[in-house]
């Protein structure tokens, strides 16, 4: 929770900085000549008939890309290092019966294979993920692209799983260790290539070096132990980094109404972003993967403990197509990491869609955005609320498909509605601790929202989540949660 | 019985001082004509040797009540991995007396014996300095400590052991360069193996052994060693 709350707080500073650096806009040269900047979230860029800015890049040579020296045998030896220092930690600080390994337990894991682990749902659906986010790091900070991060991801997890450990290798944490890893460790690495300014010196260089380290871990520990800043891959002008970031800072209030199912306090304390990495309908698109991405995450207050809500999903592959009046249109293929809490009602999983996104001017200053995402749930989870287990051990494992759909209208710069759905239809496994059947899940936000000073708006969100079931053993039916908050928002 | 337990272990005691105080004085003396016969080599600057071999030998003291003090000896290769880094692989191995009764309360205590660790080890060394006679270096490493218990009365029931296991190492040391080629090498690291007492045989996989069920020892050995480094 700690790690998540550092971590929304980052990217929120992250936002704010890049926002407010907006003397030194970090644009990557090929997309100099159609990005714009920023002025409102789901619609990322202004009217084409608007004057583009003047790229200035601190590097000081904007159409010079750095080269980046591939180092993939330090990479590799960075993540083993990863792995021993998290064991010496969990080991000797945490004392952790699971670190406990010697070359027995190797020998038995390799010998007795895989299993499902039961490991606390936070524990399995986000830590590991973030643990697979350092490795993804460890690549990425030495120059791998994306494909051979996505490498050191699954070779970190792997090394972890099978010898790391005194328990048995398990499918599950290899696979949200790994791709949640490259998810987050991607936007991690982007963002990190925001914030970092070649040249700064003094208070400036070292804020933006301990964001930056923040987001990009082993990429800041390796700046601080070679004093390199050349030929980085996190620095401007790295082809990979530099798309302008726009988005949304929500604080949520008052509690307008809600459903019999949540109960509690009537306050619900949320701290809300979402931020725009590149722009959805592709203008700019450069080819690479997560050049366009998207995250959206809340941190929840109570009433019982903090909830967090993380939904993340960036374009791998895609073809921009030209639309009338300065429209766009995006069709991609997306990688997703999800996880969705509510304080009765959690679901979260890594999937992978086909999807097409789009910008549509109707008039001058009205933007329409749209968007539609059909593709493979490859693993997913859900609580097991029929089941009476304190320490949240118990979850259903399943795969299944999702699907998502959403719309935004902005006028003038500000987005005034915005509507999302998700949908997430679940196999249950028949695996330890998983409760064999069938799940349909719907999640509904509907956001309205009024400018009343600047770029500052009021407004009002309704959140609806249903969920279907038949279980096994327990039969079918549903649960059904609603919402309705007030809200103060920041749109830059 | 426990009074001529310690009366047994307090008997070696005595010449393992005498001893100590012996190879300390060789182990100075050697120093010193070394340092002196190091000045050429400190002209020359950073060594550009990559790899080299590594012998030493010295002592070990574990912490862990009733365990005491041994020879130890070792050897390994060093890859110098960059300017201020290099990688040891290391295989070494000691052996120390064990007073009667220790080791854990519910797993009985072990018997008067001895208790050897051979340890297969991984060290990074970090160099503080890279140029000059004189290289200090800081290391942190990680190994399999396989460890060997040989009770005096080897008839007594049940057969116990002691549980293999991967431990991290913290501690430095110094390299006295002679020659391009040959360096004197003097080692100090804090070996941490925290594992427990079992009765043999084992009846199950150790995975599913419960560490928090253990009666936990934590056979924390200091290992100093003075030895000679090798490059090619």
């Amino acid at each position: 929770m700690i790690a998540f709350a550092a971590t929304l707080s980052t990217l929120a500073l992250s936002a704010l900085i890049s926002n407010a650096a907006a003397a030194s806009p970090v644009v990557a040269p090929s997309a100099l000549t159609v990005l714009r900047p920023p002025t409102f979230s789901l619609a990322a860029f202004p009217p084409p008939d608007d004057p583009p800015p003047q790229p200035s890049n601190p590097a000081g040579s904007p159409s010079e890309p750095v080269k980046v020296r591939k180092r993939p045998f330090l990479a590799a030896a960075e993540v083993a290092a990863l792995n021993l220092g998290v064991w010496a930690f969990v080991h000797y600080v945490g004392d952790a019966f699971y670190s406990y390994i010697s070359m027995e337990t190797m020998s038995e894991n390799f010998r007795d294979g895989w299993e499902w682990d039961r490991s606390m749902y936070v524990v399995n659906f986000y830590h590991h993920p973030y643990h697979g986010y350092l490795y993804y790091s460890a690549g990425r900070a030495n120059g791998l692209g994306y494909w051979g991060s996505c490498l050191a991801a699954l070779g970190g997890s792997l090394m972890w799983e099978t010898v790391m450990e005194k328990n048995r290798g398990s499918y599950n944490d290899l696979i949200t260790t790994t791709c949640g890893g490259i998810v987050y460790g991607e936007i991690g690495h982007r963002f990190s290539g925001l914030v970092r300014r070649s040249g700064a010196r003094g208070l400036e260089r070292i804020w933006r070096e301990t964001v930056g380290a923040i987001l990009d871990p082993v990429g800041g520990l390796n700046r601080l132990l070679n004093g390199r800043e050349d030929n980085d891959p996190s620095l401007p002008g790295c082809p990979d980094t530099g798309h302008i970031l726009n988005g949304e800072l929500v604080v949520t209030g008052p509690v307008v109404t809600r459903s019999g199912e949540l109960t509690g306090t009537k306050a619900a304390p949320i701290l809300g972003f979402t931020l725009h990495y590149g722009d959805p309908a592709g203008t700019g698109w450069a080819g690479k993967p997560f050049d366009i991405f998207r995250v959206k995450g809340r941190l929840r207050w109570g009433p019982d403990r903090p909830h967090l809500t993380l939904f993340i999903h960036g374009a791998l592959a895609g073809k921009e197509l030209a639309a009338p009046n300065g429209g766009s249109h995006f069709l991609g293929v997306y990688q997703h990491y999800e996880y969705y809490g509510f304080d009765t009602m959690r679901v979260c999983g890594t999937s992978f869609t086909g999807g097409w996104n789009a910008r549509f001017i109707p008039a001058k200053n009205v933007h329409l955005t749209t968007g539609a995402r059909l593709g493979w749930l490859g693993l997913g989870s859900s609580d097991d609320f029929l089941a009476t287990d304190l320490e949240r051990r118990n979850y259903n494992l399943g795969t299944g498909w999702t699907a998502a759909a959403e719309a935004g209208v902005a006028i003038g710069g500000f987005e005034y509605f915005s509507v999302c759905w998700r949908h997430y239809g679940l196999y249950d496994l028949r695996v330890t601790g998983s409760r064999p059947g069938r799940e349909s899940w719907d999640i509904v936000l509907g956001q309205l929202e009024v400018p009343v000073w600047k770029r500052f708006g009021l407004g009002l969100t309704v959140e609806y989540c249903g969920r279907s079931y038949d279980f096994e053993d327990s039969g079918p039916g549903s649960r059904r949660l609603f919402e309705a908050r007030a809200f103060l928002a920041w749109q830059f | 019985m426990r009074n001529e337990t310690s009366e047994r272990a307090r008997k070696p005691a005595a010449g393992w001082a005498w001893t100590v105080g012996i190879a300390g004085r060789v182990a100075v003396g050697l120093t010193l004509a070394l340092a002196a016969a190091a000045g050429p080599a400190r002209a020359e600057g950073s060594p550009a040797k990559t790899f080299s071999l590594v012998i030493d030998a010295g002592a070990s003291f574990v912490h862990e009540p009733g365990f005491g003090h041994g020879w130890r000896y070792g050897g390994g290769v060093v890859f110098k991995t960059a300017k201020r880094a290099a990688v040891e692989v290391l295989l070494e191995r000691f052996e120390v007396p064990v007073d009667e009764g220790s080791g854990s309360v519910t797993a009985g205590g072990l018997g008067a014996g001895r208790m050897e660790m051979t340890s297969l080890v991984i060290n990074h060394h970090v160099y503080i300095l890279t140029r000059g006679a004189f290289l200090p270096f800081a290391t942190v490493g990680v190994g399999f400590a396989f460890f060997g218990y040989a009770p005096d009365d080897p008839t007594v029931l049940p057969e116990k052991g002691i549980v293999d296991r991967f431990a991290l190492q913290l501690g430095g040391g110094v390299d006295l360069r002679i020659s391009r080629r040959l360096a004197l090498t003097g080692r100090a690291r804090y070996n941490m193996a925290k594992t427990w007492v079992e009765i043999l045989p084992r009846t199950g996989p150790i995975r599913d052994q419960d560490p928090r069920a253990q009666d936990m020892m934590h056979l924390y050995a200091l290992e100093v060693g003075l030895g000679i480094k090798v490059s090619f």
